[in-house]
């Protein structure tokens, strides 16, 4: 009996493109949110219909959709292998390195200062959106 | 792992977005919901979450395009190569989910982390049409889109004005999505492996087999086929209703049980059925279902076909398998010669036979090799004529063959072999060589799904007739099996060695005639055809050395005269047959066939007086085939309700012309004595067909139902002089007899 495997390159593209578009939206939302931890969405007479969480600097938020395993350098190396070109992968290795060295004792202040990058106005969360974007 | 999906969990979570509801398109459970439970119902539970298509508050987001990876389970050989991902996307799911419920409330949005450049098939023309934006910028298609690798500005702001789109889905926009779902399906329809070319096994399933007596085959055919429940579902919401129209096609015959499309007398008439075919496995559910071969082993055993995979190997060793029969000079295929092995059917079968089998050059080389080897194998090929022999010989010497070639040199390997083309092809090109093959079927076509331009209803009716129709051909032909076997056994075998000598030829002279019990005996009743094959030596001037004359004379000393002839002289008794005196001449009488009659005696008498006459100059045969029918009238005939039933057959004598022409093509094909007389060039044959030359109380609506125009509305024959011509005609073209 021939028993077909199934393979489609359409499967790998959409896996890559998943798990570029979730640390994206991520970015977003911490984006949108910053400096709340939520946002409301305002209809035209200001009525809220829709709120949207941010991932903030709890590391679990960042790791957890990936399901690759507890937040460390190794496994921010394996997320940011998901997403394809260098650039990309860079940006998002350093964003998850840094977000992984965040300790149990920082406060949330502490955590966005380690998000700060040198002589520029960004921090890594919108250098890493901006990166996911082009 | 959707990190997508977790994602916009985190995002959109919590009490502050009552209704909206984020599912995973790549879970294997959301997926098999949504296909099989929110396509069916309004409130469907979704992988736990209980959904009403009917709430305006609610909103959707399915996250992922691409169905789960290994949705469809191990795939059917028959499945290889068909690109049938392409059409369970969740835009495909979308599309569906529209044209089912146009007015629902709730609003639904797929999200492709894909560019939408990337989608392929039936994704990307479905995406067009949900991803457009209306002038005013909402979406084309009211709250239902796809947004392809979308930033959360752009979700945010589809879930909220998606929450004050209250537009009605319009009928153009419906149709269009219905349109594009169904010709993605069944596009590339020539093509061999395409999934038009096993959507309409699937659906045709899904038509025959959810009873209880079929239903552990469909079960056994859904754990190699897991694609189908979702086909059926997405055909469905397509407005393709299986099992509605299965009802409504149940009611047009009470002796049909209800998974079977052939009656039980049909089914009995079938000892079995042989499919040979690459998509056997795929295919063989369906046609054991329709055929009745279901319900128990034993029945299931009327059904053979290669095991799932292994027909390529099978498939590819025939030519070597039909190369031994021909050698051993075996006349029969047997059920073991197409799969070797099973011998469970002998030779008692219908074969249904695909024409693209996909089994290369070298398999097609090796029929034409067969081919060339069977034209000079001194075999009887009784449907070739001396320039269809030649043009086959060219044909294979050339290497010019295609798909037809298998059906044909089995239907002249063993000629009276019913099979049944069971190909998708609608090509002229592929059915015209089958025109002069008697054993080959044409009726029935595997259903290729395109536009649908008539309801499926319609399509499925037409597609029971002609399988019915078929099947009925197939049976017809079995029986003729059967009696050429019998008449093999016991008739037939006339020994050439008793051919009188003659160096002028012969006159063969076959009087034939037809007989059955009494139409008002309910069937099954015999029928008969059946008479004398007289054989005399011609002289120099081509006349029969013992004349007519002589014969006569010698039945009247005899006494053995029963009737009259144009020839007779013209001092014998005429018999009155007019309406007022139906009668033979002194048959009544004398002619007593009962228990006790004199009938057997003084036929003996007549037979033996003809011989005497004939002396060493001729040879006398009796034949006869006897049948059975069945039933009064096959199933697919719609009889009108002032036709009575006895007469509705009776009228066409389909049965009876065809037992007759059996029994003559028998006779010219298997006599040895007479194939021996024929082979002299200056040999006459001629047919007496016996007809009824007496009133029969017509019925004229029913004649003119068939276009038959009933000239004078009193009375009409039943064999008429034209039947004669015909039956004579094709039987002596049959026969290759000049």
């Amino acid at each position: 009996m021939i028993t077909l495997v199934e393979d489609d390159p359409e499967k790998a593209i959409e896996k890559e493109s998943a798990s570029l578009l979730a640390l994206r939206l991520l970015c977003e939302a911490w984006e949108f949110t910053s400096p709340n931890s939520r946002m409301d969405i305002l209809d035209s007479k200001g009525n809220p219909v829709l709120t949207i969480h941010s991932p903030g600097t709890e590391p679990r938020n960042w790791f957890d959709p990936f399901d690759l395993g507890e937040p460390s350098g190794e496994i921010a190396k394996k997320i940011a292998s998901l997403m394809g070109d260098k650039p990309k992968l860079e940006a998002v290795e350093k964003l998850l390195t840094t977000i992984a060295s965040f300790t149990a004792g920082e406060n949330n202040e502490e955590r966005i200062e380690k998000l700060k990058v040198c002589d520029h106005p960004d921090n890594l969360v919108i250098k890493t959106r901006k990166a996911l974007t082009s | 792992m959707n990190p997508a999906f977790n994602v916009l969990g985190l995002i959109l979570h919590g009490p502050a977005n009552p209704g909206t509801h984020i599912l995973d398109y790549r879970d294997k459970k959301t997926f098999d919901s949504l296909w099989l439970t929110g396509l069916e119902s309004t409130t469907p539970t979704i992988n736990g979450t209980n959904l009403d298509w009917t709430d305006d508050h609610q909103r959707i987001l399915i996250v992922g395009n691409e169905p789960p990876d290994g949705i469809f389970g191990e795939l059917s050989a028959s499945l290889k190569g068909i690109s049938f991902r392409g059409h369970f996307t969740a835009t495909s799911w979308l599309a569906a989910w529209k044209v089912k419920f146009p007015d629902s409330k709730t609003s639904v949005a797929v999200i492709d982390p894909r560019e939408s450049a990337l989608a392929s098939g039936a994704a990307r023309a479905l995406q067009t049409i949900l991803a457009a934006r209306a002038a005013s910028g909402r979406t084309l298609v009211p709250r239902a889109t796809v947004l392809n690798a979308p930033g959360l500005a752009d979700i945010c702001q589809w879930l909220a004005a998606s929450k004050a789109d209250q537009r009605a889905t319009p009928a153009h926009l419906r149709e269009l999505l219905k349109f594009t779902i169904w010709s993605e399906l069944t596009s590339e329809r020539e093509q061999h492996h395409a999934l038009s070319n096993v959507l309409g096994a699937l659906l045709l399933l899904a038509q025959v087999g959810t009873r209880s007596a079929s239903r552990g085959l469909v079960e056994a055919h859904t754990a190699r086929f897991s694609l189908q429940p979702y086909l059926v579902a997405m055909a469905r919401a397509c407005g393709i209703t299986p099992d509605a129209t299965r009802e409504s096609a149940d009611s047009d015959d009470g002796d049909r049980p209800p998974d079977w499309w052939v009656g039980r007398d049909l089914n009995r008439a079938i000892p079995g059925a042989v499919l040979f075919d690459d998509m056997s496995d795929l295919w063989r559910w369906f046609l054991q279902i329709a055929l009745g071969f279901c319900g128990s082993e034993a029945e299931a055993k009327r059904f053979v076909t290669t095991a799932p995979g292994q027909f390529r190997e099978m498939a590819g060793t025939l030519p070597d398998r039909l190369d031994a029969l021909i050698q051993s000079g075996r006349e029969r295929i047997v059920s073991g010669d197409l799969v070797p092995g099973d011998l469970s059917l002998q030779d008692q079968f219908v074969l249904f036979l695909d024409l693209r089998l996909g089994l290369g050059t070298e398999f097609q080389r090796c029929l034409e090799a067969l081919g060339l080897k069977l034209l000079h194998s001194g075999r009887n090929l009784p449907w070739l004529t001396d320039a269809s022999r030649a043009a086959l010989e060219d044909e294979l010497q050339g290497g010019k063959t295609g798909e037809t070639l298998l059906p044909r040199l089995l239907a002249l390997i063993d000629p009276t072999l019913p099979i049944v083309i069971f190909s998708s092809t609608h090509r002229r090109e592929l059915i015209e060589p089958f025109r002069d093959y008697g054993n080959l079927i044409t009726t029935f076509r595997k259903p290729v799904l395109s536009g649908m331009t008539s309801p499926w209803a319609e399509t499925v009716r037409e597609l029971h007739g002609d399988f019915v129709s078929a099947v009925e051909q197939a049976a017809g032909i079995l029986r003729a099996r059967q009696i050429f076997r019998s008449l093999h056994a016991k008739a037939v075998p006339c020994d050439p060695a008793g051919l009188p000598a003659s160096e002028h030829g012969w006159l063969i002279e076959i009087f034939i005639d037809e007989s059955e019990e009494p139409t008002e005996t309910q069937p099954p009743r015999s029928l008969c055809a059946g008479g004398v094959i007289v054989v005399r030596t011609l002289n120099r001037q081509g006349l029969p050395e013992v004349s007519d004359v002589q014969l006569l004379h010698k039945l009247v000393e005899r006494g053995c005269l029963w009737g009259w002839c144009v020839d007779m002289p013209g001092n014998f008794h005429r018999p009155s047959n007019t309406p007022a005196t139906r009668r033979y001449y002194k048959k009544g009488a004398k002619l007593d066939f009962s228990t006790g009659g004199r009938g057997s005696q003084l036929l003996e008498e007549m037979l033996g007086s003809i011989r005497e006459a004939l002396g060493g100059k001729g040879v006398l045969i009796p034949f006869a085939a006897i049948d059975r029918r069945s039933r009064d009238y096959p199933s697919w005939m719609e009889v009108p309700g002032n036709v009575r039933w006895h007469e509705a057959e009776k009228l066409l004598d389909a049965s009876l012309r065809k037992l007759v022409l059996h029994a003559l093509e028998t006779l010219l094909f298997r006599s040895r004595l007479l194939r021996s007389a024929l082979e002299n060039p200056a040999t006459r044959v001629a047919i007496d067909l016996g007809i009824r030359d007496y009133p029969c109380r017509p019925n004229p609506s029913l004649a003119e139902a068939f276009g038959i125009e009933v000239r004078n509305r009193g009375w009409r024959a039943s064999f008429q002089s034209e039947d004669g011509y015909q039956i004579t005609a094709e039987t002596l073209a049959r026969a290759g007899i000049p």
